[in-house]
């Protein structure tokens, strides 16, 4: 008898037993076995008697034999069949698959364009208050072609951090304030710091992009300290917002590498300083003000070996994100060596689903049951790599759609119109990414 | 030639008049939506209360069988909070939910209409660990207490509260869930929980012992359910209303009657209350008591002055009539067509 059957088989003994004292009330309205079917009536007198008489202390024993035999089985599969972790641990990992095409391209197709493995959980839970200390460590392999224009496939550790709240975070009447130490994402924008649920596009922002001049998406080492002040708390739709939202973070301040990816060291003696501050309409969850927000974002360091290389930032983001519709507008100026950049992001976009309804997500169903949304949108998106040269801004503005349609995947299409200020050519493109989280 | 054309265009008059006709008489939704604050909290699909015994019968379904009008049930393991927040987002057209949650989000500008009474003065209970040196509310007085705010538990701690001398800043009070209230009771990271049958679950486990229960307090310091209509789905569909609340207060009327007794607890097993447990809630009371949906005065009266209340202790910024609030119209109908003037009276 396979282990699985034997489980069963005493499982079903240990319910039968457990049974046999409750079913008195219940079985004295329940048609006997006589008028069920048509059996004798020695039989249905049998079965009543049995039903009525209490568990032998025999029975009681043979009862506790069987689950400690089960619980024995139970415990030899665990060590040889189950793995095990020192601290508690969520294991989740993102996979974008990707079709693309574009006018004039020489090539289309296929491609990952992004696989992460997460590995999070806690390292230190506080019960009573809830300062905890959190850990994450991701790998990663950035998208198709490298930024160095290499193909092959290449594994990077992403983030690698772990987070401390030093305020306790039980309560959501409290304000918050918590410490980050590792490889995680620089504290500025509003593009860069979203979650991917939240990121409405294929690709991101030009100024968000990883490996251009404003590095936004880029992790770097270092330490971010984050928190909230004022929290306004609806306790009737369990919703909290705090008025003010602040981080800081002191960093290497090193970039991307060909990767894509922050490296592990720094290469001078300076420090980045990058921060960021959001003011958020304290409201209740009915207001017609729910989800404004007003954010700016400053980045002050240096690069190079004798890091004598200025690298400066600053930004501003207007957002509403309220259901079912919404909108973000984001600015972003940068200056590497005196060659200044600039982009603006202005994304609009409206909800027919309960996606972003977290309440309503959470229901008691059988099977598999999630809502299904659609988010169509558009975007602009402008870039200009060096704003004292004419003719090299480009322009994306991007009509695209998401459909939510499973806990954790959603389908997305972008059509891209691509404008660029000088090269009056044909590439707008076409992409298709469906994006899953186990 | 002409004639026959005329002919066609005649037809074709009446099939398209009639046609765009049957579709104006048709107005009617594809699928109702009805979400409740009661969940078994298990993962399947059933609720408490008298929206419980409607779901689990199928009462709807039966009733709407030929209208081709689907319904789409939501139990929101959220409680009140989830349920506002789904009225919120026109995620829901009914609603079944608690006292507090149903004013903060009334207050709070949500569109509803209250349109007939839910169960009826049901318990709170504080309970601690079995090993607990709290013997009574005033002990509670700096301890760790577990509360799922914004549920009607809390407007019945405030009142528990102030009878006792106490107010909410003498305690520390934790916002947790109800899986979360009793995770944390058992480990005792808290010292007392506020919450409802499933503290007398926890205790049948021998996991936390009760202290006090508003069993022994004013009835009005209970909790009461309610059930709501959007007002955009009462005005786009009165008849439809109409007929829900008319097979709720048959519901309800079947609830009553205490020869359904055993199957009116087996509904309650399915909805996540264990058939002793469920016992124990309505001891000492009849069904009609637990069942009855009328807008009486003492009904009537909880809701004013858990309006005030809730005011008073700023889980509220506006005041609001509840008469206003309550639309006794389906409700009169469906007890004139059920003939039911004197069943709960």
């Amino acid at each position: 008898m396979s282990k699985i059957n034997f489980s069963l088989l005493l499982i079903g003994g240990l319910l039968i037993g457990s049974n046999l004292q409750a079913a008195q009330i219940n079985d004295k309205d329940r048609p006997t076995a006589l008028q069920q079917s048509g059996s004798t009536e020695i039989v249905a007198v049998e079965e009543q008697t049995i039903q009525e008489e209490p568990i032998t202390r025999a029975e009681l024993e043979g009862v506790r034999g069987e689950v400690a035999t089960l619980q024995e089985l139970w415990q030899r599969t665990l060590e040889n069949n189950t793995a095990r972790t020192q601290r508690p641990l969520i294991f989740t990992g993102i996979a974008q698959l990707r079709y693309s095409t574009q006018h004039n391209a020489t090539k289309n197709g296929f491609d990952l364009n992004a696989l992460v493995l997460n590995f999070q959980g806690s390292l230190k839970r506080d019960y009573e208050q809830g300062r905890n200390v959190n850990y994450l460590f991701s790998l990663a392999s950035p998208s198709g072609a490298n930024v160095d224009g290499t193909t092959d496939f290449r594994v990077s550790p992403l983030d690698a951090y772990i987070t401390a709240f030093i305020l306790p975070s039980l309560n959501p009447e409290d304000q918050l304030l918590s410490i980050t130490a590792g490889k995680q994402k620089k504290p500025f924008g509003l593009e860069a710091l979203a979650g991917e649920d939240k990121k409405p596009t294929i690709k991101l922002a030009q100024s968000a992009r990883a490996g251009t001049g404003i590095d936004l998406d880029a992790r770097d080492l270092g330490i971010v300290i984050k928190g909230d002040l004022l929290p306004q708390f609806d306790p009737g739709f369990r919703y909290r917002v705090p008025a003010i939202e602040y981080s800081v973070g002191l960093l290497n301040g090193r970039g991307s590498d060909a990767f894509g990816y922050s490296t592990l060291s720094d290469d001078n003696k300076h420090k980045d300083i990058s921060g960021r501050i959001v003011l958020n309409a304290p409201v209740d969850y009915s207001s017609v003000f729910r989800g404004l927000s007003f954010g700016a974002s400053y980045y002050s360091g240096k690069s190079g070996a004798l890091g004598n290389v200025d690298k400066n930032r600053n930004g501003f983001d207007l957002s509403y994100v309220n259901t079912p519709v919404g909108f973000t507008f984001e600015s972003v100026d940068g200056a590497d060596n005196g060659i200044k950049k600039s982009g603006r992001t202005l994304t609009i976009f409206y909800n027919q689903g309960e996606q972003f309804v977290s309440g309503y997500k959470a229901q008691d169903r059988y099977d598999d049951w999630y809502p299904t949304t659609f988010q169509p949108f558009v975007r602009f998106d402008r870039w200009d790599p060096n704003t004292s040269i004419s003719g090299n801004r480009k322009d994306i503005t991007t009509l695209g759609v998401n459909w939510f349609f499973a806990q954790t995947t959603k389908l997305q299409v972008n059509y891209n119109i691509i404008t660029e200020e000088t090269n009056d050519i044909a590439n707008n493109e076409f992409l298709v990414q469906l994006q899953y989280t186990f | 030639m002409k004639h026959t054309f005329s002919i066609i265009v005649a037809l074709l008059t009446v099939i398209v008049f009639g046609v765009t006709s049957s579709q104006a008489a048709q107005h009617k939704p594809n699928v109702i939506r009805i979400g409740s604050a009661y969940s078994a909290g298990y993962g399947k699909p059933y609720g408490g209360g008298i929206i419980g015994i409607v779901h689990a019968k199928g009462l709807l379904e039966e009733e709407f069988r030929n209208d081709g009008i689907k319904f789409d049930w939501a139990f929101f393991k959220g409680a009140g909070p989830a349920t506002n927040e789904s009225l919120a987002n026109h995620a829901i057209d009914f609603a079944y939910i608690g006292d507090l949650p149903a004013i903060v989000g009334r207050a709070g500008g949500l569109k509803t209409k209250f349109i007939a009474g839910g169960s009826k003065y049901t318990n709170v209970y504080v309970g601690v660990p079995n090993d607990s040196k709290i013997t009574s509310i005033k002990d509670l007085k700096g301890k760790r207490v577990g509360l799922f705010k914004g549920t009607n538990a809390h407007l019945t701690l405030s009142r528990i509260l102030e009878a006792n001398n106490l107010k909410e800043s003498d305690l520390k009070i934790y916002n947790l869930g109800i899986a979360d209230l009793d995770a944390a009771l058992k480990t005792k990271n808290i010292d007392a929980s506020v919450s409802w049958t499933n503290l007398l679950l926890l205790r049948s486990q021998g996991n936390a012992k009760i202290i006090y229960s508003t069993k022994q307090s004013p009835r009005d310091w209970r909790n009461t359910g309610g059930f709501y209509v959007t007002e955009q789905f009462a005005k786009e569909y009165p008849d439809i209303t109409r007929r829900i609340v008319k097979v709720y207060v048959e519901a309800a009327q079947w609830a009553s009657d205490e020869k359904n007794r055993n199957e009116y607890l087996d509904i309650a097993v399915k909805g996540g209350t264990p058939r002793a447990v469920a016992l124990e809630e309505i001891e000492g009371r009849t069904l009609k008591d637990v069942n009855d949906v009328l807008f009486d005065k003492d009904y009537v009266n909880h809701y004013a002055g858990g309006i005030v209340f809730a005011k008073e202790k700023g889980l509220i910024r506006n005041t609001f009539d509840v008469n206003t609030w309550i639309d006794r119209s389906y409700l009169d109908a469906a007890i004139k067509e059920l003939k039911l003037e004197n069943f709960w009276k």
